[in-house]
């Protein structure tokens, strides 16, 4: 309501309106009206409809409905597509006393995204120009909002790649910046900071272009965005090369730790990446679920990457040392070539949750065994992946499925907590804090560097309008909350008789997802899909992509309202099924397309009209031709 | 007077059984987008968007494919394959081969000049008629621009005989030969087929296309009255008695069957019972045989017959050799008996092409007489037999309109492209190209020409072999810098 009032301080002609109609009137519809009465740009930027903003603003863990009421309401999505467009925003937000919550593509795990105040979502996806490559510098720059994904395919273009990337390939490169930093490589070029040039950033206070050697410069990265928003970067890059994978097989975990300690020691072996799976981990990524075909054996894994030669000789030899069984080499360069795809026990399980840990490597062993009892004491399936970062660290995933129902979800949010806690316990900080891991955050800053922080942010956003509530501002409902959550959850007794005793009992009738049927909760919200999407492409609207067109399945088959016109977006599809071919929690998602228009077309007429102008305008769409244009050139480069 | 320039309106007419297509166009569902970048660049309609979902492509129309492969390099999914089709293949015979079919199927549906598309690859000499190539030297010159051009070129040509030179004006008008605009005639019971309503709908085309079909006398029956004055009839020359008198009153043309061998005292009174009845009727006379003396011809056209045809089979073969070879021999003795120009001559056997027809005009015909090219611009897909009761193309129960139209259709494209090569060669009337054999090269001719021996068929490819030889051992010798 108060922003109702903050428009009618700001608009004389609706001053005059009793408080009934600004009642009835206070809607997305309303407000998108003053948006454009303000703003002059594209017609497709601001996107209003509640599907549409509700869409934009899933993320991959989705809290229970019940936390809701803790949260700010986002009013709408605005895409910018410059610079000078997000300086407007800025202005335009801060008259209205609302916050802005910059948006990659939305695959942060932690609550990136979660609005803890009334605020606008900023969708950055738009800004995605590649600026240029210069082979001189070896170094590439690019908008904030470019996909690792397209990066990377550019700069193979040149015969260059990307030093390091995240696991989450079709996330931005801003939005890694922000969040996380440590990836597929980071063994060999460590956080993706120590690649980076330089940075433009465009704060409350005005854009800054910072070298990587200013003092402000780490007060950008890994800030999750409450400092600025990053539009450009320039990244070193490395040549392309011939990366070989080998995969080393252990009995036990604590084998595969011994056999990590050597290898680090080891100087004439010069690994890019290393990483360690459990045998649950491995199990999840077998290539096919029903057994048959190749499969992972039942034992833990190391797998080690390497891209010179000369190295592959000494790393065979020290696996015969350590007793390692090699596995075969189709199934090493499967589990590297799954590096993109880290949620694929989604295909089994539709709802995961877990923690995301740097710990370090000497602590790695005790933390394994403790995993596995807290695993048998709880009665859950725990996978764990260990990605080494350096000789020291190594940032560790433990994931265990979780179920659709309220109840059993807020008891595995305790397990949740209770599982980095025990990590905590060995020595580790949290990956991130976003928005669930705001209790923890004095494990991330010490008080001195909380306060540095904490000043920095005053200086620059002093009216608090980017990323109100989150880790350096504080103050919200929603990590009062939490921190109060966290201190219960962490009592000895609640978690010895309450959680452990309930969690024996649901594991008993634990359920597997049915592959036949698409679970629209499988959806890892990769956003793989919206990356490939020729229908994306030509609409910028996540509605036709996969992820959308399951949201709305979702909310169809949960009964709720939908307005025709968003559920007519879901016929603007050309069925090319590149969304199945990408889909890592490998949904059979063109079958569900057609089952989805017929049950659409019975509630809803099929918009002919529609697809027909949607089809004219994809087939004559630089984009899209651009897109098609560089399939025909990957292919004809097989010949 | 009136005056109207001759014109063949092309009616567009499917075949109603199924078409077959030249290269069958296969799309991998599993691969494709659905971009439509096949429907973006293939300009003959094979690739289109799905009517009834235009999110979906639909599945392409091979037959309409000219292999220009547009779609396969424009797939970004390398989606599309194209293969010959088996089907395809199997059409037709030597002769009639399965490309020929389908120029004609294409000529008789659409009625337009055909497309090929990928362009020609060669061999640039064939057997037959591939032997001769035509002179195209003025095929720039813009004012005879073929059927698009300002200057009108004449296709009439006349049948029958004509006197060397005018004796009585009086007598003009009993002159026996009568003027056909296109130098096409058909044969309505084409291979020996025997089937009214193939007849019915051949003779009814020649009539539309003001055209002649010829008839066996005993085939004629009521139907075809209307068309009387298209019609030649074909009378055994044993039956001339017994055939009516009101028939070869009205008849203006009478081929006489001969079975066995010629003999003129057998054909003289035969001619002179039919000019008594009618003194304008044509007389049309039969041979199997181009080796005649040209003694016997000039004695049988002083017996009254105005028209010799020349007959080979549906393939083109007679006594041994190819017709043009026949057309040429009986040509070239009317000439050196100084009586070309009193007589006509007509061809049947073996016209499957447009191009056949200036070729065979070329060689010394004034006109060709078509068989089974009628019956494939109606379907036929020249099997081995002919048994209509099984006829693949159910050629026994077409619609007559459909196999008029086609008919007509592919005359019309024929006579298109007998146009364009009369205006490519310069010439504006079609008399004149009969017997031009300084208008085309044969390949004989160069052959005597480059080698001073007539090498033919398979010598020539010896011959290439050895020179082929001996060019490899010379460059053997020669040491490679």
């Amino acid at each position: 309501m108060h922003v109702c009032i903050a428009f009618c301080k700001n608009n004389k002609t609706i001053v005059n309106y009793s408080q009934k109609t600004l009642d009835k009137r206070f809607s997305f519809h309303y407000y998108n009206k003053i948006m454009k009465n303000h703003m002059i740009d594209h017609k497709k930027s601001i996107l209003n409809s509640e599907d549409e903003v509700k869409l934009y603003a899933k993320e991959f863990l989705e809290p229970p409905p019940f936390l809701n009421v803790l949260f700010g309401r986002i009013h709408a999505v605005y895409q910018p597509r410059s610079t000078e467009k997000i300086r407007e925003i800025f202005t335009f937000l801060h008259e209205r006393n609302l916050g802005v919550l910059p948006r990659g593509a939305a695959t942060y795990g932690m609550g990136g995204i979660t609005p803890l105040k009334e605020s606008v979502l900023v969708d950055l996806t738009h800004l995605d120009r590649i600026i240029g490559f210069d082979e001189g510098t070896h170094t590439v720059t690019c908008e904030g909002g470019t996909r690792w994904w397209n990066l990377k395919r550019y700069l193979n273009g040149f015969g260059y790649d990307l030093c390091t990337y995240p696991t989450s390939l079709f996330s931005t490169v801003g939005g890694w910046l922000s969040t996380g930093g440590y990836g597929i490589n980071s063994f060999r070029y460590g956080h993706i900071s120590r690649l980076v040039e330089s940075i433009e950033v465009i704060t409350p206070s005005g854009s800054v272009l910072l070298n990587n050697s200013d003092q402000r410069f780490k007060y950008f990265i890994g800030t999750e965005g409450q400092n600025g928003i990053i539009s450009k970067a320039t990244l070193k890059v490395r040549q392309l090369g011939h990366s070989k994978a080998f995969l080393f097989l252990f009995n036990t975990a604590s084998r595969a730790m011994e056999f990590l300690g050597t290898l680090f020691h080891a100087e004439d072996i010069a690994p890019v990446h290393i990483a360690y799976y459990d045998r649950a981990s491995l199990s999840h990524k077998n290539p096919s679920t029903n057994g048959d075909g190749m499969s992972f054996p039942a034992l833990d894994g190391v797998l080690v990457v390497l891209d010179d030669d000369a190295s592959e000789h000494a790393l065979k030899r020290l696996g015969e040392v350590m007793e390692a069984v090699s596995a075969h080499p189709a199934l090493s360069a499967y589990l590297w070539n799954e590096r993109y795809f880290p949620f694929s026990v989604k295909r089994t399980h539709p709802y995961i949750l877990g923690s995301e840990v740097i710990i370090p490597v000497e602590n790695l062993s005790m933390y394994l065994e403790r995993v596995k009892r807290f695993s048998k004491e709880y009665g859950i399936e725990l996978s764990t992946e260990a990605v080494c970062i350096s000789r020291e660290q190594a940032v560790v995933f433990a994931l265990f499925p979780s179920e659709n129902s309220s109840i059993v979800r807020i008891m595995h949010l305790f397990i949740s907590s209770a599982l980095t806690e025990l990590a905590l316990g060995c020595g580790a900080v949290p990956y991130g804090m976003g928005t669930w891991n705001l209790p923890l955050r004095k494990k991330v800053f010490t008080r001195a560097e909380f306060m540095q922080y904490r000043d920095f942010k005053k200086r620059i956003d002093p009216d608090n309008i980017l990323n109100a509530g989150k880790s350096l501002s504080g103050g919200s409902v929603l990590s009062t909350f939490l921190r109060g959550a966290h201190a219960f959850s962490g009592s000895v007794f609640f978690h010895n008789y309450v959680v452990k005793g309930f969690s024996r009992i649901l594991s008993r009738k634990h359920t597997v997802a049915s592959s036949d049927s698409v679970e629209p909760d499988s959806c890892a919200n990769c956003s793989a899909c919206t990356v490939v999407c020729p229908a994306y492409l030509v609409t910028g609207n996540e509605l036709v992509t996969a992820k959308g067109k399951l949201m709305l399945m979702k909310r169809l088959r949960e009964g709720e309202p939908v307005p025709k016109e968003i559920a007519e977006s879901a016929f603007l599809c050309l069925h090319c099924a590149l969304c199945e071919k990408v889909c890592q929690s490998k949904l059979k998602l063109n079958d569900t397309w057609d089952a989805f228009e017929t049950v659409l077309q019975e509630k809803y007429a099929r918009p002919d009209a529609r697809i027909e102008a949607f089809i004219r305008e994809a087939e004559a769409h630089p984009e899209y031709n651009k897109l098609l244009d560089s399939f025909q050139r990957r292919s004809r480069s097989c010949f | 007077m009136h005056y109207r320039r001759y014109h063949i309106d092309a009616t567009p007419t499917e075949l109603p059984t199924t078409r077959i297509a030249r290269f069958l166009i296969m799309r991998d569902k599993e691969r494709c987008l659905n971009c439509g970048r096949c429907a973006m660049h293939c300009i003959y309609h094979v690739h289109e968007r799905d009517v009834a979902d235009l999110r979906r492509l639909g599945e392409p129309d091979s037959y309409l494919c000219k292999n220009c492969f547009a779609c396969i390099q424009n797939c970004p999914q390398h989606a599309l394959t194209m293969l010959n089709n088996p089907a395809f293949l199997l059409l037709g015979n030597e002769y009639w081969k399965p490309q020929m079919v389908a120029t004609l199927w294409g000529e008789a549906e659409t009625g337009k000049i055909p497309v090929l598309g990928a362009g020609y690859r060669g061999p640039f000499r064939g057997y037959g008629f591939d032997e001769i190539w035509t002179d195209m030297s003025e095929i720039v010159r813009p004012t005879r621009d073929g059927i698009h051009g300002r200057e009108y070129i004449s296709t009439t040509v006349e049948i029958g005989s004509k006197p060397s030179w005018i004796k009585d004006f009086s007598a003009l008008p009993e002159c026996a030969f009568q003027e056909i605009p296109v130098p096409v005639l058909f044969d309505a019971n084409p291979v020996g087929l025997n089937s009214n309503s193939i007849t019915y709908l051949i003779v009814k085309a020649a009539h539309e296309l003001g055209t002649l079909a010829a008839i066996d006398i005993e085939r004629c029956d009521e139907k075809l009255l209307p068309f009387f004055q298209s019609l030649v009839l074909r009378i055994p020359l044993t039956a001339i008695e017994a055939i009516d008198e009101h028939f070869l009153r009205h008849a203006r043309f009478v081929e006489l069957t001969i079975s066995g061998m010629l003999s003129i005292e057998a054909i003289i009174p035969a001619i002179g019972a039919i000019k008594r009845n009618n003194k304008c009727a044509v007389i049309i006379l039969p041979l199997r045989d181009s080796s005649v003396a040209g003694e016997t011809l000039h004695e049988l056209m002083q017996a009254g017959v105005d028209v010799f045809k020349l007959e080979a089979d549906e393939c083109g073969r007679i006594n041994g050799g190819f017709i043009t070879d026949a057309i040429r021999e009986v040509h070239r003795k009317l000439v050196n008996e100084r009586c070309r120009d009193e007589v006509t001559l007509l061809v049947q056997g073996g016209i499957g092409a447009a191009e056949h027809v200036p070729k065979a005009l070329i060689c010394g015909a004034d006109a060709v007489i078509l068989d089974r090219s009628l019956l494939v611009a109606a379907g036929c897909r020249v099997c081995s037999e002919c048994k209509l009761d099984e006829c693949p193309a159910e050629l026994g129960t077409l619609v007559p309109a459909v196999g008029v139209n086609r008919i007509k259709n592919m005359t019309c494209a024929w006579r298109d492209q007998l146009l364009e090569i009369l205006s490519a060669m310069g010439i504006r009337d079609v008399r004149r190209l009969r017997g031009e054999v300084g208008r085309a090269m044969f390949y004989e001719d160069i052959e005597k020409e480059s080698y001073e021996i007539n090498l033919r068929y398979s010598n020539y490819f010896k011959y290439i072999g050895q020179a082929q030889k001996q060019r490899d051992t010379k460059t053997q010798k020669q040491p490679n810098k």
